[in-house]
């Protein structure tokens, strides 16, 4: 009796740890895929990104490793603004990469990360993603017309929470639509008046829209590079707005030489064009610091803390 | 299911402090060994409770309360979770009934089913609500041709709500009822009763500390639901977002509010705990 029970159980509590497994292995393949290529005695350096770095990052990190560099590369993808407010808590982290400045900021302001170590390395702007969306085309043309009909009633948007930087440049949009007299407050309320939630990064703006359950929403425009599902509306110039995204060494940093490395890679060409595939902008990036090895500044502040 | 044990386990101590208080007694001074091996456990288990209350700043806690993101989730966690624990009595308690009052196949997996939910992570329970209700799912999409639409509503975070929380009280529910015997109910019967007499006299009175004790356990797990709703309701102040999505949300935009909310929400949890353990006692 108890010998045939036995593998029942076993059985049991495997099918058990699966199940409980499988999203915590869901959750962690970031960590897991960076690994795949190094050895178990290779450094782990911890990069905090923002979520709309999720893809780009992921790549970049294989490309690093191929490039010979044995670092074990985990990643704590989330808003920029958790990550921020993790740092602030004394999360452990060897960078931090942010989707916006305000959010590097809070992590300088709470003494993680040093200010002179903080360099742009992409730029981001916003567009309008959407399903079986409001609009057919998104010629120039039509882009006003289009953009038009985000203020109108019965339409379901998705946007940012104000803490999380796509949802400070969504509002920003909003009040540059607001003065704008092909717009006008009109549309910000209208669009307002559409917003059925406010998540807390891109990537759940993305999700609700994948499954279809909001009509639009505002996003990266790196969000929609390479994305089938999800069709595109261009944002005008003049309305748009500029995210720059800042990356940091963190003050602490056990290990400062490779994570130092890793920023250094997304500076150089191969690193580069990984960044421009997924739909980032580099022009933004300072003159001098595309020149400057962002390394070199890490190591002055080694000495410096010698 | 880890609440339904712990009620379990309360009942049981206090079935035998109640039958045997003598002899507890004279279990009454455990070694001091024992009570050296209990500190880390009690140690981990309050610290962080504590240091939650040391950070907030209770005298300015109402100033915080008082804001209209705070005051906003307050409202709507009460008025939603009201309403998802009013669901349950009307839904559950059947349910309950016929687990108790028949014997029919199936009623095992069933069984096993009511505990499900509770045993899911919340995110898992959202993303099932999103694909049975959302706007493409399993029924959802019939109601959207039909024009209504449940998700990023309130009514998202009621569902939400009811499919995590319900089973708590459905599991109390058929535990109490079990108590009160069908051979009762018969005699009841045989005395003239009619049956929403013997119900309410008989049936409900009999197991109405269990029945009060999960309907509390249903609306504090109602109350602090987090997962599903963020996922099937979204977040949206004063229509889906609830003191819990508050809480998170506002831990980098005002974590002084998020605090506050936080140490209500506990506050909240410890007296509901409370309320349960004396009503389970009363049934001893």
């Amino acid at each position: 009796m108890q010998n045939r029970a036995l593998p029942r159980v076993h059985t049991l509590i495997a099918a058990v740890a699966i199940l409980l497994g499988s999203p915590l292995l869901g959750a962690c393949s970031a960590p897991a895929s960076g690994g795949e290529s190094s050895s178990a005695e290779s450094p782990v350096v911890t990069v905090f990104a923002a979520a709309s770095l999720t893809d780009v990052f992921r790549e970049a990190s294989r490309l690093f490793s191929d490039s010979g560099h044995r670092v074990n590369i985990v990643f704590n993808f989330a808003g920029s603004q958790h990550l921020a407010g993790q740092l602030r808590e004394g999360a452990y982290a060897d960078v931090f990469a942010s989707a916006d400045e305000t959010q590097m900021q809070a992590a300088i302001d709470a003494g993680r990360v040093e200010k002179t170590n903080v360099t742009t390395f992409v730029c981001n702007r916003l567009v309008v993603g959407y399903g079986r969306g409001p609009a057919e085309n998104s010629s120039v043309a039509a882009e006003v017309i289009s953009l038009l009909k985000l203020a109108e009633p019965g339409l379901k948007i998705v946007v940012g929470a104000e803490a999380a930087p796509i949802g400070r440049y969504t509002r920003q949009f909003l009040s540059k639509a607001a003065r704008d007299s092909r717009f006008g407050p009109e549309f910000r309320a209208g669009f307002e008046a559409n917003i059925v939630s406010e998540e807390q990064s891109v990537r759940s703006i993305l999700s609700k829209l994948q499954l279809g359950e909001a009509d639009a929403g505002i996003v990266y425009a790196s969000d929609l590079a390479g994305e089938t599902e999800l069709q595109s509306m261009e944002i005008p110039f003049d309305l748009n707005v500029s995210a720059f995204y800042p990356i940091a060494l963190i003050r602490d940093s056990a290990h400062r030489e490779q994570a130092g490395a890793f920023i250094s890679f997304l500076f150089s060409e191969e690193g580069t064009a990984a960044l421009e595939a997924q739909g980032f902008s580099t022009e933004c990036r300072a003159g001098e610091s595309a020149n400057v090895s962002p390394v070199s500044s890490v190591e002055s502040s080694d000495h410096a803390n010698d | 299911m880890r609440t339904t044990e712990a009620a379990e386990a309360m009942r049981l101590t206090v079935d035998r402090t109640d039958g045997d208080q003598r002899a507890s007694r004279r279990f009454s001074r455990p070694g001091i060994a024992l009570v050296w091996s209990a500190v880390p456990m009690v140690l981990f288990l309050t610290l962080p409770l504590l240091a939650l209350i040391w950070r907030t700043e209770l005298t300015e806690i109402s100033a915080h309360l008082a804001q209209p993101v705070a005051r906003r989730a307050i409202v709507l966690s009460l008025w939603t979770s009201a309403t998802a624990t009013a669901l349950t009595i009307a839904l559950g308690t059947p349910l309950a009934l016929l687990m108790t009052r028949r014997q029919f196949r199936g009623r095992r997996a069933l069984d096993t089913l009511i505990d499900l939910p509770t045993v899911l992570p919340p995110a898992v329970a959202g993303l099932a609500l999103l694909m049975a209700f959302g706007r493409r799912g399993l029924v959802g999409q019939s109601l959207s041709v039909a024009g209504i639409e449940i998700a990023f509503t309130s009514l998202a975070v009621i569902f939400a709500q009811l499919f995590v929380a319900s089973p708590y009280y459905i599991r109390a529910a058929i535990g109490g009822l079990s108590r009160s015997s069908a051979a009762l109910e018969e005699a009841a019967a045989l005395d003239g009763a009619d049956s929403r007499q013997v119900f309410r006299y008989v049936t409900v009175p009999l197991a109405r500390a269990s029945l009060l004790g999960g309907l509390v356990m249903t609306w504090a797990r109602a109350l602090g639901d987090f997962g599903a709703t963020i996922l099937f309701a979204g977040n949206y102040p004063g229509r889906t977002q609830t003191m819990p999505l508050a809480i998170y949300i506002g831990f980098e935009l005002d974590l002084d509010v998020a605090l506050a909310l936080s140490v209500v929400l506990m506050g909240t949890a410890f007296a509901i705990l409370l309320l349960v353990k004396w009503l389970l006692g009363r049934t001893g």
